[in-house]
């Protein structure tokens, strides 16, 4: 019996190997989420010894343009759900016209938070680089009157930026398979029968978006005293 | 898939084999082949293992006197950290899963290959590439830090390649998390028909519990590693207390990773311990289920432990307590085990050969590695004996008496399998016997001189110590000759070594039902399994195949 | 391995919560309710939001539960880290409302 070109030689038939290879994306799922629990472990210790800096922080963070990317990447995954379901009724188009808008919400959200990072800079943010404990807004006023940062608050922006750092690099390579796909798409490799990998990269996507979903409450949104 | 190439007259047919089908290298650096990758990656291991040997001579050398009579304590502390780097990350961790498991795993699911061949591959040239950035940065001058990294030397302090030495180990670690991702993927979606979870064999139980450590644990490595590199190049002070870090974070992110990793080293020398047993007392193993059930216990308990490496660090006497009583209760599924595999032994037809002397001496030099193990986790005691030679024994008989052993075992009971020839059995219960002897006169006056008080990672230490450590040295360079031998005469088998049969040790499982070595796509037609594992009182009445050579 | 097609309209009654659950976690940050209550809710909104996410958009609803198992044990493992490493935390013996005074001296405040 002859398999089809899509199936591998070391599986029977394509519904192994889609299993197999939805089963793989999950495990490795689970290992980005220990990979970035690391970040979210440490920057928790962090905050549980230095509350007042941390939150002097995350108050200094554009909750808005935040927000933002936010919404930009919610609507990118909304995108790459509609791409894989009409992967998997074979209608390739569409397909194209949704993976093409989940990428260009994907590269919008990289644009935003270059933005941001030169909006982090203006406002003397960057740790060890030009942190000022006096911010920009401040400057003009009488001593009396500032607010200054604490010191710490530098290990909350080195935090920042790893972690928002890291995600963005995932958003890169997410965006590269996004593009690979594309291609493929419309070079007609994916049909209703074989459209795994379109599957697998949307859970990947998703994924990417749902650390964002832990990050952005996690630096943007605890200024509570 | 064998065909046969005929030839006139008296001349012999060869039969292709996962060997002999191409001879290119392109046919071999380009393998999707499990049993190629698992040769390939067998070759690299020996190398890094021969590296991390030489630099332990160099440490024993120094230790026979007590004054820093062969290099300088810099020179010292690159000694240990390399010895410890490459063991851990490029001997120990791949060994059995990345060699054996490669191997055997399909196999003995009764697939054709792995879930994913190309990231089989891919998962060599990781290791690879890691193992090149570790050997620059030893050429390059090496680093003193101790393969546990410690902050803030690692990160603040040191003047040597740390980053260097980092980037490999990430990259390796990356070459462990999809090996794992691989085989729980191929487990799960590739057993053949009939092969339910309770007809597989130990084996393949075990190097399963070892997958689902190396993919939860290794992340956390490589992210606690990143943050190192980063620190040491931008000075964020993660974990500098001047800048509002700490230190003892590195720790507890490190050894959350650590200690599953000790238990990814030895969770596979279990899963061969429990195919060599068997097969060497013709039983089936007592209490498969509890077997089978343990290895997943301690994968899981395993990573519930880790701060038991932290006790005089500076963490809270509370948290002390909950990690100490954890650690006690890592201890009980390997004790099953143990219980298990000599209640295997018990009426069972033992026959003494190579591997059999393997994995007795394994039984007896893991139980003492396990036992020290619960006095170190014991607070009182640890407060004493913390950074000293006890631990180091501790570790090392649990590491090359337990783990070593089990590689060496299952090396040579597959060796037959794998290259289709046998090796010289005389040898190799020498080597056996040599390695038993060594191991233990090098490591057994490490527990007396640990709990005298000597610390570990000094090259100077008090003259009335002295003894114990020419001992030990001594016992190092019969140890070494011991990892010789096998070396020669498992490369002598491949030309002069008597041709092996399918089944040499009439072993169950499925690996003995292809040919030696099998074929390249593993079996002519997928088995159908109808039967339990471990078969061996049907066997009995079955003629003998054909005996082993002596 | 999700062999039903979802509605289009589950898909954008999902994505329309999504916003809406953010809308509300950026006005709940404002409210002045203490640390922990501010804490839980922001991190209980984004729990929520995972969840729909990874049961809709991500299938895992109709997936097998060894796929469950595998996408848990992820989360599982994280909050063991957490926990344990807490344990330690949480013990020692630090002023937690306020950075400690006689802080020391900083390398960066030369």
């Amino acid at each position: 019996m002859t398999k089809p070109a899509y199936v591998e030689q070391q599986f029977e038939d394509i519904e192994q190997q889609t299993h197999a290879a939805t089963l793989g994306m999950w495990v490795f799922l689970s290992t980005e989420i220990l990979f970035f629990g690391v970040l979210f472990c440490s920057y928790m210790t962090c905050r549980t010894r230095w509350p007042d800096a941390f939150r002097h922080g995350s108050e200094d963070l554009f909750l808005w343009i935040g927000g933002i990317n936010t919404a930009v990447l919610l609507t990118s995954s909304l995108f790459m759900a509609l791409a894989v379901r009409s992967a998997a009724r074979g209608d390739n188009r569409r397909v194209a016209i949704w993976l093409c808008i989940t990428t260009a919400f994907g590269v919008a959200f990289l644009g935003i938070k270059g933005f941001e990072y030169a909006q982090d800079a203006k406002e003397r943010l960057i740790p060890e680089y030009n942190f000022s404990t006096i911010s920009t807004e401040d400057a003009g006023k009488p001593p009396s009157k500032q607010d200054p940062r604490p010191q710490q608050e530098q290990l909350f922006m080195v935090f920042y930026f790893i972690m928002t750092g890291f995600h963005a690099l995932h958003m890169l390579a997410g965006v590269g398979v996004l593009l690979v796909l594309l291609i493929m798409t419309l070079r007609g490799r994916f049909s209703a029968e074989y459209h795994n990998p379109i599957e697998i990269a949307g859970l990947y996507w998703h994924f990417v978006d749902i650390v964002w979903v832990f990050l952005y409450p996690a630096l943007y949104l605890l200024r509570q005293a | 898939m064998t065909t046969a190439t005929f030839i006139p007259a008296a001349r012999r047919v060869k039969e292709l084999n996962f060997l002999n089908h191409d001879y290119s290298i392109h046919s071999w650096l380009m393998t999707k082949d499990h049993k190629r990758i698992a040769i390939l990656y067998m070759v690299s291991i020996t190398f890094f293992f021969i590296i991390g040997g030489v630099a332990a001579m160099l440490i024993r050398l120094e230790l026979i006197s007590p004054t820093n009579w062969l290099v300088a304590s810099e020179t010292y502390n690159k000694l240990f950290t390399m010895h410890g780097v490459i063991m851990v990350w490029f001997f120990l961790i791949p060994s059995i899963p990345a060699v054996l498991g490669n191997f055997l795993m399909p196999l003995m699911l009764g697939a054709r290959d792995v879930a994913f061949p190309k990231l089989n591959m891919a998962s060599w040239y990781l290791y690879v590439i890691g193992g090149v950035f570790t050997l620059v940065a030893l050429l390059w001058g090496g680093v003193d830090t101790g393969w546990t990294f410690y902050t803030p030397l690692s990160s603040t302090f040191s003047n040597t390649h740390v980053v260097m030495v980092v980037v490999g180990v990430f990259i390796v670690g990356f070459s462990t998390i999809f090996t794992g991702l691989n085989f729980i993927v191929t487990t799960h979606s590739m057993r053949c028909p009939g092969m339910t979870w309770f007809r597989m064999p130990l084996f393949v139980w075990g190097i399963y519990a070892t997958s689902v450590i190396q993919v939860l644990a290794t992340p956390v490595l490589a992210m606690t590693l990143a943050l190192v590199a980063i620190e040491r190049i931008w000075r964020v002070g993660i974990f500098d207390p001047a800048l509002g870090g700490d230190p003892l974070l590195f720790q507890h992110l490190f050894w959350f990773y650590s200690h599953p990793a000790v238990y990814i080293m030895i969770l596979p020398g279990m899963a061969v311990e429990s195919e060599l047993i068997t097969c060497f007392s013709r039983k089936e193993p007592f209490g498969y289920i509890f077997i089978a059930f343990s290895s997943v216990a301690i994968a899981i308990l395993g990573f519930l432990v880790w701060a038991h490496h932290m006790f005089v660090a500076g963490i809270s006497v509370y948290s002390g307590l909950v990690f100490s009583m954890l650690s006690m209760i890592v201890a009980v599924p390997s004790a099953i085990k143990v219980f298990n595999w000599t209640a295997t032994l018990y009426k069972g037809s033992i026959s003494l050969q190579t591997p059999m002397l393997y994995a007795l001496g394994f039984i007896g030099l893991f139980t003492m590695g396990g036992l020290t193990g619960v006095m170190l986790a014991t607070l009182g005691l640890d407060v004493h004996v913390h950074d000293t030679y006890f631990v180091i024994a501790h570790f090392h008989y649990i590491m090359v008496g337990g783990m070593v052993m089990t590689y060496m075992g299952g090396l040579h009971f597959w060796w037959p399998k794998i290259t289709g020839r046998m090796y010289n059995e005389w040898w190799g219960k020498m080597s056996a016997l040599t390695i038993f002897l060594g191991f233990n006169l090098t490591f057994f006056p490490q527990f007396i001189l640990g709990y005298l008080g000597m610390p570990r990672r000094y090259p100077a230490y008090p003259p009335e110590f002295q003894f114990y450590n020419v001992l030990s040295s001594a016992g190092a360079s019969i140890l070494a000759v011991g990892y010789i031998l096998p070396l020669v005469y498992l490369l002598l088998s491949l030309r002069y070594g008597k041709k092996a049969g399918k089944n040499p040790y009439r072993a169950t499982g499925l690996e003995w039902t292809t040919t030696s070595p099998p074929p390249e796509h593993n079996f002519h037609s997928i088995p159908v399994i109808t039967h339990e594992p471990y078969a061996y009182h049907l066997e009995l009445r079955e003629p003998p195949e054909e005996q082993p050579s002596d | 391995m999700a062999k039903k097609a979802h509605p289009i309209g589950l898909y954008l009654l999902v994505y329309l919560a999504l916003l809406c659950l953010l809308g509300i976690t950026i006005g709940a940050s404002y409210l002045n309710i203490g640390r922990y209550p501010n804490n839980i809710i922001a991190m209980g909104i984004a729990i929520i939001k995972m969840l729909l996410i990874i049961l809709i958009f991500m299938h895992l609803k109709y997936e097998r539960w060894i796929t469950w198992f595998f996408a848990a044990a992820g989360m599982v493992w994280l909050c063991i880290m957490i926990s344990l490493m807490m344990t330690d935390y949480l013990s020692r013996n630090h002023p937690v409302n306020s950075s400690p005074k006689g802080e020391p001296v900083f390398i960066s405040e030369r």
